[in-house]
């Protein structure tokens, strides 16, 4: 065998150091958090909270490959989340029997109607400026709340449809006990979909990091020059909204698992999952995948304790009749918050702290 | 403000006519403006006679002196203009030449030219720059008779003139 | 051939296609039904223009998306409605020169107070994100969440019922066709926009700087004119439009809610994509397509109503992506 080069041998020393870097310590400790919050925090709402959590940084993460490395904003993410949720829930609930069967097979839907939808939309909207793929994107979801509740034959109309899980996610199943925790379905459920989660979101790192990953990047920084280098931006610009798209459906359709229950305010709404995803994505960071885990964590604790700061708030001030009805309104807040965050913070938590780590290690030469 | 701007692709409004580019041009309306006026559209009789007509339509030569008579209508010390003869037919460069060396009357001019013969017929002092940097500068006069200096920089050999 | 044929006259032809597919339902509609849902059409288009035009003007001539218009055409509406709570004997009242007055100085007063609204707007947050698309989507989205919030915080969380001027309630008869007059009033309206708006930017020099900028902002800069004012001016006018939009959507309506922006706005952007950027003209033809075509539809197939301007949405970008008046951008 031939003398390693010493940019191989640079490859391998930096692969052998990644492994003993702060960030990877912390990714694990993090990762090995989420594996123990039930047992650690076996109450419901915390349980929940992680999960959400979980979820709702994958779904980010997903938003983050169309809006962070390819430059793209759509805001009809939280369309293939719903749709994602609706097909599992259609073929475990209104149109068949909860089964492991059925239940592969809804998200092997989710996933072919995710691809086939994206693919549509990125071929129809490509051809014109980010704004118009923009504005579109939100009249195609907006179209597809309204189907999903006028066509209520179909889809289960306002009232949404409830649905039962299979076998061991079954909230009746339980496996005895280990180590003070009841194993029941929901349990099940949970490393479930943790380990789903942490599928996709390794796929997803996996995908940035490829060489297809940075003809994104390059897209996304100078279109023009891209094209003059003969990438041909449309074909990658369709691969990675398809790629987005489609892991969105699949958390979708683990969200069905989840919460077994969807509608089409909760999992298709614009203002209920689209807004949060732009929300935890700006907070935690555009163009960094690990931005949606903390932008996720943030919004979801918050929003969790919202009415005990609402309450505290009119502890301490009974009479500020106009403080209360704005903290009331928290969507109000968000907004601000989400404009604040635009304006002096554009990078987010994660770039900000790259940013800063980027310019600590230059000082250090 | 007193700077006239001529850019490089004339910057002229081509759904306007010629009457709203001038209009649009001059920033102050009163009775001195529209004695300027009459003196510009004097030296420069097409544009009088396409006064209503859209500036799209106007050929490449007119379109330079729309261009040149919108930043000089105003009371301009100093005239920037950007590559003015590029594009146009040798008749017309004349014609330019001419009108720059008018307005030279009343206001400095800073022309970058890569025509070598326009930028002599009208200049006075000369700088040569090269990779953003000035690299030399001195009396028209005497560049046109340095052979070196124009063949090493401007790569113009005694034959071409 | 076909291409370059319909290259040259494709918005000629585009217009003359849309005539003919207007007239179609008169083959399956009673003539008299087509022309009260020609006059609902029309009215529509002419509310939509007024909040597309200001889209267009703002995003031809300073580049920036306003995602916040449709919250500025509720705050249009929900100022009138408060006026008109305040001066409700007027609103009442059964004569045309009250009604008129009370109209009016809902107008000034809508009109106003949106347009101060875009002017913060503007100065305060969309001024930040001058030549970034993506972030001026996302900052204007913020914008609409804060300003209907503040709807809700000021004026309440529910739906209110918005009173009819007593005379412009009720139908006209001409001709034995039953012609809803306040219906005839916004397209009178519309029209009176239209035409002022035109007046000003051909015959006036601020009309004249508008239009020289939409097509080179950079230039207009160069010559000297303060352009950041002009933005600043265009962006409150472009406000104010919204909310005359907004006032005369909710007495067509009979109603505000906070989150009545929303479709409209849905709506703006599809005129301006059909009628192109920076084009008035354009906005005004595209506005009536839409809200003819969503007339017609909801008659014949209702369901289809909300996806047919889509659907023509996307044939024009598929066809001619720059709209059928592009201002030369």
């Amino acid at each position: 065998m031939a003398e390693p080069t010493p940019v191989q041998i640079f490859h391998t020393e930096e692969k052998r150091m990644q492994y003993r870097s702060g960030s990877f310590f912390l990714r694990v400790g993090l990762l090995v958090l989420f594996l123990v919050v039930p047992f650690l925090f076996p109450s419901f709402k915390t349980v929940d909270l992680a999960m959400q959590i979980i979820m709702f940084a994958t779904l980010v993460a997903s938003f983050d490959i169309l809006l962070g490395y390819t430059g793209i904003l759509s805001f009809g993410h939280g369309m293939f989340f719903g749709i994602g949720a609706y097909c599992v829930a259609f073929l475990i609930g209104k149109y068949g029997m909860p089964s492991y069967f059925n239940l592969a097979l809804g998200f092997i839907t989710a996933a072919v109607v995710a691809y086939a939808l994206a693919l549509l939309i990125s071929f129809l909207s490509l051809r014109v400026k980010a704004i118009f793929f923009a504005m579109i994107t939100l009249a195609i979801a907006e179209l597809a709340i309204v189907l999903a509740t006028k066509l209520s034959g179909f889809s289960g109309g306002e009232d949404g449809i409830s649905i039962f899980m299979p076998g061991i996610f079954a909230v009746s199943f339980t496996l005895g006990d280990l180590m003070g925790l009841e194993i029941t379905g929901r349990v099940v459920t949970y490393y479930f979909i943790l380990l789903f989660c942490l599928g996709l979101f390794l796929a997803m790192l996996r995908f940035t990091h490829s060489p297809l990953g940075r003809v994104l990047q390059a897209i996304r920084d100078n279109t023009q020059r891209a094209e003059a280098l003969g990438y041909k931006t449309f074909l990658f610009q369709a691969i990675s909204i398809t790629f987005g798209c489609v892991v969105a459906s699949i958390v979708g359709g683990l969200y069905a698992m989840w919460v077994a229950y969807v509608n089409p305010e909760s999992c298709l709404g614009v203002l209920t999952i689209m807004l949060d995803v732009l929300l935890m994505v700006i907070i935690g960071g555009m163009g960094t995948l690990y931005g949606g885990i903390v932008g996720a964590a943030f919004l979801k604790i918050s929003q969790t304790f919202l009415p005990d700061l609402q309450n505290l708030a009119k502890g301490l001030l009974p009479h500020a009749e106009f403080l209360h009805n704005i903290l009331e309104r928290w969507l109000l807040l968000f907004g601000i918050l989400f404009i604040l965050v635009v304006v002096f913070f554009p990078k987010g938590v994660i770039g900000s702290v790259r940013d800063y780590m980027a310019g600590r290690n230059r000082v250090r030469g | 403000m007193g700077i006239g701007f001529v850019p490089e692709n004339m910057g002229i409004f081509a759904e306007l006519t010629v009457e709203e580019n001038m209009r649009v041009a001059m920033l102050v309306e009163d009775e001195t403006t529209d004695q300027r006026l009459e003196r510009t559209l004097d030296m420069f009789a097409d544009l009088r006679k396409f006064w209503k007509a859209k500036a799209g339509n106007l050929s490449g030569g007119q379109k330079q002196m729309l261009a040149i008579a919108r930043a000089i209508v105003n009371e301009t010390s100093l005239l920037l203009i950007d590559e003015p003869s590029k594009g146009l037919a040798p008749i017309l460069v004349d014609a330019l030449i001419e009108t720059i060396n008018q307005i030279k009357e009343h206001s400095v001019v800073v022309l970058v030219e890569q025509n070598f013969f326009m930028a002599s017929s009208v200049g006075d002092y000369y700088y040569i720059l090269d990779d953003g940097m000035v690299v030399h500068s001195g009396l028209m006069d005497k560049l046109v008779l340095d052979e070196e200096l124009k063949s090493k920089y401007l790569g113009i050999s005694k034959a071409e003139e | 051939m076909a291409e370059a044929m319909f290259r040259r006259w494709g918005r000629e032809l585009t217009i003359a296609g849309a005539i003919v597919l207007f007239l179609l339902p008169l083959i399956g509609i009673p003539g008299k039904t087509y022309l009260t849902l020609t006059i609902a059409g029309l009215a529509m288009g002419m509310l939509v223009f007024l909040v597309a035009s200001g889209v267009s003007i703002i995003f031809g001539l300073m580049d920036v998306l306003n995602f916040a218009h449709g919250a500025l055409f509720a705050w249009g509406a929900y100022v009138g409605f408060t006026v008109f709570k305040h001066l409700m004997k007027w609103v009442e009242a059964d004569s045309v020169l009250q009604n008129l007055a009370v109209f009016f100085l809902a107008i000034v007063a809508a009109m106003v107070v949106v347009a101060l609204l875009g002017i913060v707007l503007e100065r305060v947050i969309v001024r930040r994100v001058y030549g970034s698309h993506l972030f001026q989507i996302l900052i204007t989205f913020g914008a609409t969440i804060v300003l209907v919030e503040l709807i809700r915080v000021f004026w309440g969380p529910n739906d209110e019922v918005m009173t009819v001027p007593l005379t412009f309630y009720g139908n006209w008869d001409i001709f034995d066709i039953i012609v809803d007059r306040y219906r005839v009033i916004c397209i009178v309206i519309g029209l009176i926009v239209y035409g002022v708006i035109q007046l000003i930017l051909k015959k006036t020099k601020l009309g004249m700087i508008v239009r020289a900028g939409v097509e080179d902002r950079e230039m207009v800069q160069a010559m000297g004119h303060n352009i950041f004012l002009l933005f600043t001016g265009v962006f409150a006018v472009g406000a104010g439009l919204a909310a005359l939009g907004g006032l005369a959507m909710s007495i067509f309506s009979l109603q505000v809610y906070p989150d009545m922006g929303g479709t409209y706005l849905l709506f703006a952007f599809i005129v301006v994509i059909i009628g192109g950027l920076g084009s008035v003209t354009g906005s005004l033809v595209g506005a009536l397509i839409v809200g003819l075509a969503y007339n017609y539809v909801a008659y014949l197939v209702p369901w289809a109503a909300a996806g047919v301007n889509i659907m023509i949405m996307i044939i024009i970008l598929l066809i001619r992506p720059t709209g059928l008046f592009p201002a030369g951008k």
